[in-house]
C-alpha cells in the first residue's frame, strides 16, 4: 500500500481535478454498527480513488431514548442515560477514527449532533461531496424494514447521488 | 485490498436524460479502468401490460412498439458513442418485464458488482417520489446500488 498522504486536513480542501480520473468528495455516514462499517469497507475496496477526499460523518441517535415511555418525568435519569450514550459514542467515534486511520486514506471524523438523517444530509451539502456512501441499516432497534430510516431518508433526501450498500446476508448472524 | 479486477456494473437505462447523468456520473466518479458496463434496458412497451386499456386498439399498440424499436436503437447508438469515446467495454443488454426486477434479474445473472439507477426516468406514470425502478432495486438488490438523483429541478426544492 502507498505510504499515507500527508495532507493537511482543512475544511477548505480544494478539489484537484485530474486529466483523467475525477477527485471526488465523499462522505461516509457511519455509526458503528456492522453494516456502515461493511458499506466503509466497500467503499475502500471499490470505489476509493487516490486523492478521494473522505469524511466519514457520524450522527448519534437520541430520539429513542426521549421516547421510552415514563422517562420525561425523570431528569436525572435522562442525564444519567445521555452521560452513558456520551460514553459510547466516545468508542464508536474511536472506531471510526482507527478504521480510517488503517486505510491511510487522508480524511476526517465529522460528529454531528440532531436528527440524523436530515443532519447527514445537510452535512453532505455544507462539504460539498460529490456523493454519500451508507449502509442499509444501521444500530436502530427497527429490524423490520429493510432500508433503515437514517438510510431511507438521505436516500430520498440527498442532493447528490448515493451508495447504498447492503452487507450480505451470510455475514449478519442476528439484527440488532 | 484494492485490485484491479474485471467486475460487471449494471446501469438501468431508457432514453431519459436522468439515465445519462447516472451513466456520466458512474464514468466519473466510480468507474474503474477494468470494469465491464452493461446497460439493461426495458422496452416501454414492455409497460403497457399493466394498463391494459391501451391495449384493446391494435394500430395504437403496432405504433407504439415501432416508435420503442426506434427509441431502442438510438439508445444503443447513444451509449455506444458514449462508451468509444471513454474506450469502456460493454453491452447493452435488453429485458423484459417489470423494470425493477428485470434489473435485479440482470445484476443477478451477469453477476454485477453494483447497480446504477437515476431516480426517474421516461415512465409515463409518475409512481413515487423516488420511482419505481431505484425504489424496487434498493429493496431486491444483493449487491450495492448507486442512486444517482439528478441535479436539483423544481421538485427537489425544500
Amino acid at each position: 500500500m502507498d505510504p499515507p498522504k500527508v495532507d493537511p486536513i482543512d475544511s477548505h480542501v480544494t478539489r484537484r481535478k485530474m486529466s483523467t480520473e475525477h477527485c471526488s468528495k465523499v462522505l461516509i455516514a457511519m455509526d458503528g454498527s456492522d453494516h456502515s462499517n461493511y458499506a466503509f469497507d466497500w467503499y475502500m475496496d471499490r470505489l476509493h480513488r487516490k486523492g478521494n477526499n473522505v469524511v466519514v460523518a457520524h450522527c448519534p441517535d437520541y430520539s429513542a431514548i426521549y421516547h421510552t415511555p415514563g422517562i420525561s418525568g425523570d431528569a436525572s435519569l435522562i442525564a444519567e442515560i445521555l452521560r452513558e450514550e456520551a460514553v459510547k459514542m466516545e468508542i464508536i467515534i474511536d472506531k471510526l477514527r482507527e478504521r480510517l486511520t488503517k486505510t491511510g486514506v487522508p480524511g476526517r471524523i465529522l460528529r454531528l449532533t440532531g436528527k440524523p438523517g436530515s443532519s447527514l444530509v445537510k452535512a453532505a451539502e455544507e462539504e460539498e461531496v460529490d456523493y454519500v456512501v451508507t449502509g442499509t441499516r444501521g444500530l436502530g432497534k427497527v429490524s423490520r424494514a429493510i432500508l433503515g430510516s437514517v438510510s431511507d431518508y438521505i436516500v430520498h433526501h440527498s442532493h447528490v447521488p448515493v451508495f447504498v450498500c447492503q452487507k450480505p446476508k451470510e455475514e449478519s448472524h442476528h439484527q440488532v | 485490498m484494492a485490485t484491479e479486477e474485471a467486475r460487471n456494473v449494471v446501469i438501468a437505462v431508457d432514453d431519459s436524460e436522468f439515465s445519462e447523468y447516472a451513466f456520466d456520473f458512474y464514468i466519473q466518479h466510480a468507474h474503474r479502468g477494468s470494469d465491464h458496463i452493461i446497460l439493461v434496458h426495458v422496452p416501454e412497451y414492455y409497460h403497457l401490460t399493466q394498463a391494459p386499456a391501451l391495449l384493446t386498439d391494435p394500430v395504437v399498440v403496432a405504433e407504439l412498439i415501432k416508435e420503442e424499436e426506434v427509441k431502442v436503437k438510438h439508445l444503443v447508438e447513444k451509449y455506444s458513442e458514449k462508451m468509444k469515446k471513454i474506450h469502456v467495454g460493454g453491452k447493452v443488454k435488453q429485458m423484459t418485464g417489470k423494470v425493477g426486477e428485470a434489473i435485479v434479474e440482470a445484476a443477478k445473472g451477469e453477476n454485477a458488482a453494483m447497480i446504477v439507477v437515476g431516480t426517474r426516468g421516461m415512465g409515463k406514470i409518475r409512481r413515487t417520489f423516488l420511482g419505481s425502478v431505484s425504489d424496487y432495486c434498493l429493496h431486491h438488490s444483493p449487491v450495492p446500488v448507486l442512486v444517482c438523483r439528478h441535479k436539483p429541478v423544481s421538485e427537489h426544492k425544500k
